[in-house]
């Protein structure tokens, strides 16, 4: 599954008050959290890593999997 | 190699700091229980934030509420500076008293302009960079190399995460059209780049006088082709090979880290198509497992050995 991605618009009056790459910023929308896949929250401490790894569905998914060739 | 740690993560909740004793030399925090006496490590590495405001801060939401009259985020940033000066020391402290330190906590920023500034002093290539701030020099500048010229952040990119939306910004190229259609007259001064016609890049994690180096194989795909991270539909990974940066361009890097007094940390190259080694910057808090990875180097093992090797 891809991501569509938009580019951010700056209004034109805002332009000369942000570096270049702002006129180049790309955004998503998040994907949903499905409701039905209910990975409960949970912390677990990691003898190996010595540290407490927390397992946390977010509100929102982020997904790497971005299509950069088709920009809107 | 049987060695116990103890590992520090950025904003982790189930850590607080009990006390600070300069005299009886005692920086105690707790965890899950358990006090530890971080003066007691001999060894430390240091990589990204460690302790962080959240991790002194008890309930943050509490500062966006005003406190004094007529101002509403005074005490917001002067409880953060207060909180940022005990986190600058707690690891000047750690890494005073420790035997063995790789990487600091006061190199975690780098400033782009200044690497460039000393990679150019010391005989590195360097792209052709500047800094303007209107469209008359940005056309010049198109003009001057031939629609070759991208731009990028002085500082850090885009990388922003709301509620129900991810923000990203990467490298740009620039091109006449583009400068005439969508560009202001003048804008903040940004940084723009004399774009490298690339073979291939180079990632290059540098550890205590030695390089662990990888090519990443990234112009066939027009997508990669100015900012590999922007990956395109056809292909999810570019090819990343093992590779060793010739012996000048090695012993240039090498002092430019000595300069910076830097003893860990990653650089980045563009070969370009006459085969020279463009240097383009250091990350001094590099993640080196996307070198160590592909290339089967096991960064994270020699790292390990020379923490315990005191």
């Amino acid at each position: 599954m891809y991501i569509d991605l938009k580019e951010l618009a700056l209004r034109e009056a805002a332009k000369m008050h942000y570096p270049l790459f702002y006129n180049f910023i790309i955004y998503n929308e998040l994907l949903e959290k499905d409701e039905n896949y209910s990975l409960t929250d949970f912390k677990k401490f990691n003898e190996r890593l010595d540290c407490d790894i927390e397992y946390q569905q977010p509100s929102k998914l982020i997904s790497k999997i971005i299509n950069f060739n088709e920009i809107d | 190699m049987e060695k116990s740690f103890l590992r520090i993560n950025k904003n982790e909740r189930s850590m607080s700091l009990q006390h600070i004793d300069l005299k009886k030399k005692e920086l105690v925090v707790k965890r899950n229980g358990q006090t530890y006496n971080l003066l007691d490590f001999n060894a430390v590495l240091e990589r990204r934030s460690g302790f962080t405001v959240q991790d002194l801060v008890n309930d943050s939401q509490v500062l966006e509420e005003s406190l004094f009259h007529e101002e509403t985020s005074y005490h917001k940033e002067h409880v953060l500076k207060e909180a940022n000066e005990l986190i600058d020391f707690i690891h000047y402290y750690i890494e005073n008293t420790s035997v063995k330190v790789i990487g600091k906590y006061e190199h975690r920023k780098l400033n782009k302009l200044k690497v460039l500034y000393l990679a150019t002093s010391l005989g590195l290539s360097v792209p052709e960079t500047f800094v303007v701030s209107t469209k008359a020099d940005l056309i010049r500048l198109t003009k001057e190399y031939c629609n070759n010229i991208i731009t990028k952040a002085i500082s850090d990119g885009v990388y922003l995460f709301t509620n129900l939306h991810g923000y990203y910004s990467y490298t740009e190229r620039l091109t006449l059209d583009t400068i005439t259609s969508k560009l202001s007259t003048s804008f903040f001064p940004s940084l723009i780049q004399k774009e490298v016609k690339k073979l291939y890049e180079v990632r290059s994690f540098y550890l205590e006088g030695a390089f662990y180096s990888m090519a990443i194989f990234s112009q066939s795909d027009k997508a990669t082709q100015t900012d590999y991270r922007k990956q395109g539909k056809a292909k999810l990974a570019s090819r990343m090979v093992p590779y060793q940066l010739p012996d000048a361009t090695s012993a240039l890097l090498t002092k430019l880290f000595q300069v910076l007094n830097l003893t860990t940390g990653s650089a980045d190259f563009m070969v370009d198509e006459k085969g020279e080694h463009v240097f383009l910057e250091i990350n001094p808090v590099g993640q080196f497992s996307m070198t160590s990875i592909p290339c089967n180097y096991q960064i994270e093992k020699i790292i390990a050995e020379k923490l315990s090797c005191i």
